[in-house]
């Protein structure tokens, strides 16, 4: 076993017991209270470990599968993403090749790509190529109404679904010299620190959370976001021998990285109130959609993506 | 699940023999024990058990397709869903969201003209979704009403799409046919679901080759009886609201 699947092993095992405690404590809160009593707030938060279970579970499979399993993993998250983000969005019948054209060619060939290393293709397959190309489909079919909006709408979702998600896994394309094939590390590093800093967000939010940053927009809080990046720089910082960028380096990106990933869930709270929505979808149990869940990540990734492309390689 | 016209002129007369097992049989559950039939009747239940769970898994897939429960809850009870009517996927949908207990005990009604057409169809129309299938042509002894009173009778739940053809137009729903008025008159205690189909038109709309994946969701509403001294158009009218009340708010 070579050294980067031992550190995953290790990353794995190490979340299982982050889980186990979590679910420990869950239990130990449900036999402490009255059978018949139900506690809606225990029984959201049970839900919600159970999916962690779940994802974890994923996340860590695919990385010990290695390249392969990362790349299917997140295409399979970029067409789940896609598909709630396009059942929201403005479109007529005019579009229905140019979105069949964004489900079954633009997604699959971004994320083989991505497989293939090209990243100068890659960067820019979804901001030039389908940004341009797509409209001229929709347009051949003569339906003005509401064009701009149809059109923005498809491209906004491709980007967000797909050309951000594919940045992780793209994480694995960046040559870090004396780094050798553990750029996979990476793809656990970002996905760890912006997770847990959501989660820790979200409770010292809870806590003691007062000003919030937008209201009538998210219960988010100043203190609860200034909280949540203090304990990704945190996190980033224990895990900073799976990364090449040393222990400061290595808080500095997680820092970076949760914060724009909870401004980011900012941008996605904005388009759900809009379209009048709570979630994205229910897939998954207890969180909603997979927008929902990645949010923050789809932010982050390609931020993350190019300050490391930028300093460390 | 092919653009295939909802009124066709290939009429099957209902001595078929598809048709006739149907009705001879077994009743409404295609479950019989194996001791009860024969082997290659046998293998025919198992066959329809497959391509069951292969459209349930491939509509999960391709749709995420969801049950919102907003009026009812999920219980085996004996109901009559009516639905609208967008696309001939529309009563797959909502046959793959019900729960195994519910989806053993509920047969859609369906156009024997369509059911029939081919061999294919005569397998998965009658013994996967367990069709109540009628023939509306006016010449024909056998009713649709009868059979579907029969239906009832022996405890089966029905799917139904009252507006009688799939709806082309811009309106959300066309004008419901008296099906729905005679079924809620003739067996008065069978609870009447309002069922909305979101987002098929969106998915698959007329005259397009590819779907498209998007998610889709079935939501149950209150159930509706008719009322004592209630005119059919009236009850059609309410039925219709309750119908059109199911549908969700999405602003784009």
């Amino acid at each position: 076993m070579t050294d980067t699947m031992t550190d995953i092993l290790l990353l794995t095992i190490g979340s299982f017991g982050i889980l186990i405690a979590l679910t420990f404590v869950g239990e130990v809160l449900r036999a402490r209270e009255e059978p018949d009593f139900q506690n809606p707030v225990l029984d959201t938060y049970m839900t919600r470990v159970q999916s962690w279970w779940g994802m974890v579970a994923f996340v860590g499979f695919a990385l010990l599968m290695g390249r392969i399993g990362v790349m299917v993993l997140f295409a399979f998250a970029s067409f789940a993403a896609l598909r709630e983000f396009l059942t929201l969005t403005t479109k007529a019948q005019a579009d229905h090749l140019s979105l069949a054209l964004g489900f079954f060619a633009v997604l699959p060939l971004q994320y083989v790509f991505v497989g293939l290393g090209w990243d100068g293709l890659y960067a820019i397959f979804i901001p030039v190529y389908a940004f341009l190309l797509l409209p001229i489909v929709s347009a051949l079919r003569g339906n003005p109404d509401r064009f701009l909006m149809r059109v923005a709408e498809t491209q906004w979702a491709l980007m967000i679904a797909v050309f951000c998600v594919s940045h992780v896994p793209a994480l694995m394309n960046l040559d870090i010299a004396g780094y050798g094939d553990r750029s996979l590390l990476l793809v656990a590093f970002l996905v760890m620190v912006v997770q847990l800093g959501d989660l820790l967000e979200y409770f010292f939010g809870r806590r003691i959370g007062r000003t919030k940053i937008a209201p009538g927009l998210s219960p988010k809080t100043w203190e609860g976001v200034l909280c949540g990046v203090g304990s990704a720089m945190l996190v980033g910082a224990l895990l900073n021998w799976i990364t090449p960028f040393g222990t400061f380096g290595a808080m500095a990106m997680a820092g970076a990285a949760s914060l724009v990933g909870m401004f980011g869930s900012l941008v996605v709270a904005s388009i759900k109130r809009d379209r009048g929505v709570k979630d994205w979808s229910h897939l998954i149990p207890g969180q909603g959609g997979f927008v929902d869940q990645l949010d923050s990540v789809i932010f982050a990734a390609p931020i993350f993506y190019h300050l490391t492309k930028y300093f460390y390689t | 699940m092919s653009a295939a016209t909802a009124k066709s002129k290939l009429l099957v007369p209902s001595s078929n023999p598809v048709h006739q097992t149907m009705d001879g049989v077994h009743p409404f559950s295609n479950a019989l024990p194996f001791a009860k039939v024969g082997p290659m009747k046998f293998l025919r239940q198992f066959a329809a058990r497959i391509v069951g769970q292969s459209i349930r898994i491939f509509a999960r897939a391709i749709t995420a397709v969801r049950a919102d429960w907003k009026g009812i809850e999920p219980v085996p009870r004996q109901r009559v869903y009516f639905a609208n009517h967008t696309s001939n996927a529309d009563m797959p949908m909502i046959w793959s969201v019900l729960p195994p207990a519910m989806r053993r005990t509920v047969r859609p009604v369906a156009a024997a003209d369509y059911w029939l057409k081919n061999k294919v169809r005569a397998f998965v129309g009658p013994e996967v979704f367990n069709c109540v299938l009628v023939d509306r042509r006016p010449e024909v002894k056998d009713k649709p009403m009868d059979k579907i009173i029969a239906a009832l009778d022996e405890g089966a739940s029905l799917i139904i799409f009252p507006e009688g053809n799939r709806n082309m137009t811009d309106d959300p729903l066309l004008p419901f046919k008296a099906g729905l008025y005679n079924m809620g008159v003739a067996r008065p205690d069978v609870d009447l679901v309002p069922t909305w189909v979101a987002n098929l038109t969106e998915i698959m709309p007329k005259g397009e080759i590819i779907p498209l994946p998007l998610i889709c969701t079935v939501t149950f509403g209150e159930p509706i009886h008719v009322r004592e001294g209630e005119s059919k158009d009236d009850f059609l009218k309410r039925a219709s609201d309750a119908l059109l009340a199911q549908r969700p708010e999405v602003r784009t």
